[in-house]
């Protein structure tokens, strides 16, 4: 993902801003990293350039 | 709690549904998003899987929201010269992708209030569970002066019949709506509906009134 979608994308729960740590950056692209709520502590990560913003309960059901 | 839905067949179909966008899916979005009273720099494409519409509209900024997560890698790996990608080609010839690419659900979705200028669901909205919800998540995040342009198959046309039987028929959960219905829970979330064209397929649009009306 690019980080300037930092600026839409939201907490699925609270729709609070997100924080961003990043753990790998390719040619301007955020490849991997987390994504955390500050307001209620959730943590979604960056997996291949794509952030997986789902509710944690259809996330945990989407790995299964 | 949640439910997956159908989320799991386009987990598996991801290879193989990456079939080139109808010219006349492309006319009528084009249509639909040429109602926007403002200019259409970031598209959502809600439901857009792995991106074969979301290519067909030209926009700066494209952004697809999806549950699974193998279409949207297909998304993000589209190239401009990749066979049947000239319909997602700006007419300068320049590059196409990659598109943005976030996974997510339509009934919660990831981003801010007045986040985009557009959102359009095409072929996908009956995959979608709490239509109202759904309808209430793209107002919220569709900017004044926007547009939604929803792309759809009618299910008491003849043929749309035909198609809600064969969906059950492999276990999809699918839930159509007929352009009425469809037009009505645009309007009860606060757009101005407008039904462009009828018939098997048919296209919504709901605009956000802008502000200085």
């Amino acid at each position: 993902m690019k980080e300037s979608l930092m600026e839409i994308i939201r907490c699925p729960i609270d729709k609070h801003e997100l924080e961003l740590a990043v753990e790998d950056r390719e040619d301007g692209e955020i490849m991997a990293g987390m994504l955390s709520c500050p307001e209620c502590g959730e943590t979604y990560p960056i997996e291949d350039g794509i952030p997986n913003l789902l509710p944690p309960d259809m996330r945990d059901d989407a790995a299964a | 709690m949640h439910g997956l839905g159908d989320v799991r067949f386009f987990d598996r179909l991801a290879p193989l549904y990456d079939l080139v966008m109808p010219a006349a899916d492309q006319a009528a979005l084009t249509a639909g998003l040429a109602r926007a009273e403002r200019s259409v720099d970031h598209l959502l494409d809600l439901g857009g899987g792995s991106g074969r519409a979301t290519i067909a509209v030209e926009a700066p900024e494209r952004t697809v929201v999806d549950v699974s997560r193998p279409m949207l890698r297909r998304a993000r790996s589209r190239q401009p010269d990749e066979t049947g990608r000239r319909l997602g080609r700006p007419a300068d010839g320049g590059p196409v992708g990659p598109l943005g690419a976030v996974q997510g659900d339509a009934r919660e979705l990831p981003l801010a209030d007045d986040a985009v200028d557009a959102a359009i669901v095409v072929d996908a909205f009956h995959h979608m569970l709490d239509h109202a919800t759904v309808v209430a998540e793209v107002a919220r995040v569709v900017r004044p002066g926007g547009v939604f342009v929803v792309r759809e198959f009618d299910p008491s046309h003849p043929l749309g019949w035909g198609l809600v039987r064969a969906e059950h028929a492999i276990g999809m959960g699918s839930t159509f709506r007929t352009p009425d219905e469809l037009a009505g829970l645009l309007a009860d979330a606060g757009f101005d509906v407008a039904l462009l064209d009828g018939g098997f397929q048919y296209t919504v649009v709901g605009s956000v009134p802008s502000v200085d009306e």
